[in-house]
């Protein structure tokens, strides 16, 4: 039974800000699971991510691995794999030795950490470069040496800092799907902060969200993207179409007025004011019987299987995505309706 | 062009910033040193007489001679003051003109050179210059014996005698004090038993630090001991050794082709006169030209103390100078 | 246009410069060194063996040598402490005893002797204060012995060593031991694992320096010195007291010739530990 990772109430002011850079940070990360930690820059992640790590001192908090209280555990004790942004190789080693240094500092003989340093190149695939120099690699052979150094000492917790940040688009797809595999064969706790919410969709069991220092939200992908608590979160996950609203009460019953119609309440909306979400896909062009309201097409753009439309409702901009086959025919009244579930409302 | 635009802006640069020095007329004497027979007092007065400046200089007889060798070719001193062997040296190296200064015919004919090479300004005599407070109740030695005794140890310094003339002079005098033969041994012998007692042979000079008592012993010239003693009011006393000691004239010459030649001559005439040679006696060098003292006269040692005193003929210290030197670096400070 | 004319202008101006300040002195130095009188005479090789045959002058070479190579690498050692401070770390009074650390910088080799000889001189301020703690003063006269010395080279090298190892200092990248420690590297670890094979090259050009330095001071010893001579105190001793030229133009020549096979060991060392392996 793999130890659970919890870390409670965590805090963090740097000097001379007038903001904590992290407040309140609670979360169990669930065993043998990805976590990724989502937010905008300066959202608190990564600092959260190093006092984890023991590479920062919380002002309060506590960090626990199973029964072990970690707090006052130096960083190079907690046996925690860090995989940083900038991969901090170390410029005087092999990649191979690179590998093999926190089996050195832990006194493992030469011949067996040499074994399983270049039974981690063989894991992150690379092992023809072995005895090469970090400054003679790409970015994408730096990143997966950091891989193979951080996971070659058998550690208890992956940390991953933006790994994938500051290579190309290409070569982030590719080593996201190379990291998916990866991470899932090995079963090990991680922890994967990332400002890109694909990254974090596609590789995290779990997202934690995090906004202004504090977790705005936290659940599994699909969770998160259909019943987000907070405007910042529906915004931040996907496009979405938020508003202002309010529930009342009219003959038929509980309806949402929002500025470009009035909507049946979905179940669980309760009188008074409320936001309201409506993900681009779904809305779609009706047949001009059953549009519920008309919107002018303001652009279009052509993004293969579908196309995005910029649409105006009076005052009000909207967002959808319609199937690149469906025909435009009148663009100065486009017939609309929303999808049966797709208002999405939150007091 | 651009090369020869920047040359003469340059040059105009230059030109803009030395007319003030230019105008102003200066003798350049090598050995000038402010603490050593007032020459501070000296170059203060004679640039308020006649507003000429002559700069300090804080080289030693031997540097002095060093420096007018070295630019014989192209000389940058007008005048220079050196213990009185080392100025017959070096007039012996062709590096003096003849020049026979107003009140020539007054001084002895030993104490100068019968061309007008060198010649005596004032003269002193090596003493053993003790700071007492410094001593912190040790008795004052009151011979060079006493200087042997373990209980001055590190106290006692004397100049390096390679740069400083005064030193040189006591170097090579202490074996005739000591009733030493040719051969010098007895002098040296004397100088490396002193060597156990040494702290220091400094190579710039020590008044400042005899006066402060970081150097509570220094052998030197018994004026500038008493220069301490009366006008710095120092707890200082002038020892002349119950031995004897050497006398120390000290001579002034022309340099061989002078650039300022004839302000040159102007000044050492003025060396010999009444103020000048007054001047000179506030730092207890005892004037060559007769000159009135007045109250001060009274506080120079008696004639008495001098009694012992030994003069070594100065061709013959000339002579033997560089081998002196060079015995004394083998034996003395070389003797690690 | 005038930019370029500026460029082709300053090429030869500067070799220009360069020939009159540094090749032409170079030459007559050599050339003095390996003549028999002040001006001229026959060719010889006389002053060379001179510096060996004489006791004075090997001893002081001698002496030159080891008290320059101790005060380098004492000066890197202790002088890492302080830099290391400075770079990563932040203190109250840090810019105060930056300050401090770096003013000797700007002092000459004879102030420093003198500041030497007012601290440890026979009425020296430490001195004064062992006796008034103590009642014997312990140190009075150091500034004259060997320990003196070296510690007014040491205090004239700190400066240098100092910045020099602060701006190496500067290009380490925190995070790579950041990286260390999260591979369960200890401290003393991260330093020698870490650390110091990326600093080689920085300690070694600061050693080099250092010595260079302390290799052709003259000011400290001048001051100092009563029985420990050294080579550039022989040089001004040979030229003031004994008219030798040619010998002491040979000792300039030992002297800058020792100087050179420091900073090139220095740089063939760098690039042994940067390239080859």
């Amino acid at each position: 039974m793999m130890a659970t990772l919890t870390v409670k109430g965590l805090n963090k002011t740097y000097p001379q800000a007038a903001e904590a850079a992290v407040s309140d940070f609670t979360h169990t990360f669930a065993p043998g699971r990805i976590t990724a930690l989502l937010g905008p820059s300066g959202s608190g992640k990564s600092t959260t991510l190093a006092m984890i790590a023991g590479l920062l001192e919380p002002d309060s908090g506590s960090v626990t691995f199973g029964d072990e209280d970690l707090t006052r555990v130096l960083a190079e004790r907690r046996e925690f794999g860090i995989v940083f942004q900038s991969y901090a190789l170390f410029p005087h080693l092999s990649a191979r030795e690179n590998v093999e240094f926190g089996l050195r500092v832990r006194g493992i003989d030469a011949l067996e950490r040499r074994r399983r340093a270049l039974e981690m190149l063989e894991l992150v695939r690379i092992p023809q470069l072995a005895e090469r120099r970090p400054a003679q690699l790409s970015g994408g052979e730096q990143q997966r040496i950091a891989l193979a150094r951080a996971l070659a000492f058998k550690p208890r917790v992956l940390l991953m800092d933006e790994p994938l940040s500051a290579l190309d688009a290409k070569l982030r797809d590719e080593l996201r799907a190379e990291l998916s595999r990866l991470l899932g064969e090995l079963g090990l706790t991680t922890i994967y902060v990332t400002h890109d919410q694909g990254e974090a969709m596609s590789l995290g069991h779990e997202l934690v969200i995090m906004h202004r220092g504090r977790i705005e939200q936290c659940g599994t992908p699909s969770d998160l993207y259909r019943r987000p608590s907070s405007p910042f979160v529906a915004g931040f996950l996907g496009s979405a179409n938020v508003f202002e609203g309010e529930c009342a009460q009219n003959g038929k019953g509980l309806v949402v007025r929002l500025p470009f119609g009035e909507w049946r309440a979905p179940t669980g909306a309760t009188l008074g004011r409320c936001w309201a979400m409506v993900r681009p896909e779904q809305i779609e062009v009706a047949a001009p019987a059953d549009a519920q309201f008309h919107a002018r097409v303001e652009s279009a753009f052509f993004l293969g299987g579908h196309t995005r439309l910029h649409l105006r409702v009076g005052e009000t901009t909207l967002l959808a995505d319609v199937p690149s086959h469906v025909p435009i025919v009148s663009p100065e009244a486009l017939p609309l309706r929303v999808r049966d579930g797709g208002l999405y409302v939150q007091n | 062009m651009k090369i020869r635009n920047s040359l003469i802006a340059l040059f105009l640069t230059c030109a803009a910033l030395t007319p003030a020095r230019a105008q102003e007329k200066v003798v350049v004497q090598y050995d000038c040193i402010p603490n050593y027979a007032n020459w501070g007092g000296v170059t203060a007065q004679y640039l308020k007489e006649t507003g000429v400046r002559v700069p300090p200089d804080m080289k030693g007889s031997s540097a002095t001679m060093a420096a007018l060798e070295q630019e014989k070719t192209n000389p940058q001193a007008d005048a220079a003051y050196y213990s009185a062997a080392i100025g017959y040296q070096a007039a012996g190296k062709g590096l003096h003109a003849p020049y026979k200064p107003k009140g020539w015919d007054a001084i002895p004919a030993e104490l100068r050179d019968p061309d007008g090479l060198w010649w005596t300004v004032h003269s002193a005599h090596v003493a053993i210059i003790v700071n007492t407070a410094a001593l912190k109740g040790k008795p004052v030695p009151t011979s060079f014996a006493d200087l042997l005794k373990p209980e001055y140890k590190g106290l006692i310094a004397y100049d390096d005698p390679t740069i400083h003339g005064t030193s040189f002079t006591f170097v090579y005098g202490i074996n005739q004090v000591l009733g030493g033969g040719a051969d010098m041994n007895k002098g040296f012998d004397y100088l490396k038993a002193l060597d156990a007692n040494i702290v220091n042979y400094p190579r710039e000079n020590s008044y400042n630090d005899v006066l402060r008592g970081e150097i509570p012993i220094w052998i030197n010239a018994d004026g500038n001991g008493l220069k301490m003693k009366w006008t710095d009011k120092a707890p200082v006393d002038v020892i002349i050794p119950a031995e004897g000691t050497v006398a120390a004239p000290l001579v002034m010459a022309l340099v061989k082709g002078a650039p300022h030649g004839d302000e040159a001559k102007k000044y050492l005439d003025w060396c010999l006169g009444e103020s000048a040679q007054k001047t000179m006696a506030e730092s207890f060098f005892r004037p060559i030209m007769n000159v009135n003292l007045g109250e001060l006269a009274a506080k120079f040692p008696p004639a008495s103390a001098y009694r012992k005193a030994v003069a070594p003929p100065l061709n013959e210290m000339a002579a033997n100078a560089d081998a002196v030197k060079a015995r004394w670096v083998k034996e003395v400070k070389g003797n690690r | 246009m005038l930019k370029r004319f500026a460029a082709i202008a300053s090429g030869p101006l500067l070799l220009a410069v360069l020939v009159v300040l540094l090749v032409w002195p170079l030459i007559c130095l050599v050339s003095g060194s390996l003549h028999e009188g002040n001006s001229g005479g026959a060719w010889t090789l006389d002053n060379y063996t001179a510096i060996f045959q004489t006791r004075s002058s090997r001893v002081a070479l001698f002496h030159s040598i080891w008290i320059s190579l101790g005060v380098a690498a004492a000066a890197v050692v202790i002088c890492l402490g302080p830099a290391w401070l400075f770079v990563r770390h932040d203190f109250p009074g840090k810019r105060i005893a930056r300050a401090v650390l770096t003013l000797p910088m700007s002092f000459s080799g004879i102030l420093i002797g003198f500041l030497c000889v007012i601290m440890l001189g026979r009425i020296g301020v430490v001195p004064r204060l062992m006796e008034w703690l103590t009642g014997t003063d312990y140190f009075s006269g150091t500034a004259y012995q060997l320990g003196g010395i070296l510690i007014a080279y040491f205090y004239f090298e700190i400066p240098r060593a100092t910045l020099s190892l602060e701006s190496a200092l500067r290009k380490l990248d925190p995070r790579l031991e950041l990286a260390a420690c999260s591979l369960g590297a200890g401290a003393w670890q991260r330093f020698t694992l870490v650390v110091l094979p990326q600093l080689w090259p920085a300690l070694l050009a600061t050693f080099a320096l250092t010595f260079c330095v302390s290799l052709g001071s003259f000011g400290v010893v001048l001051i100092v010195a009563k029985r420990f001579s050294l080579l550039p105190l022989e040089v001004f001793e040979q030229i003031i007291a004994f008219n030798r030229y040619p010998l002491a133009a040979a000792m300039s020549v030992v002297l800058l010739a020792i100087a050179l096979c420091a900073s090139l060991t220095a740089r063939w060392a760098t690039h042994r530990l940067t390239h080859v392996r």
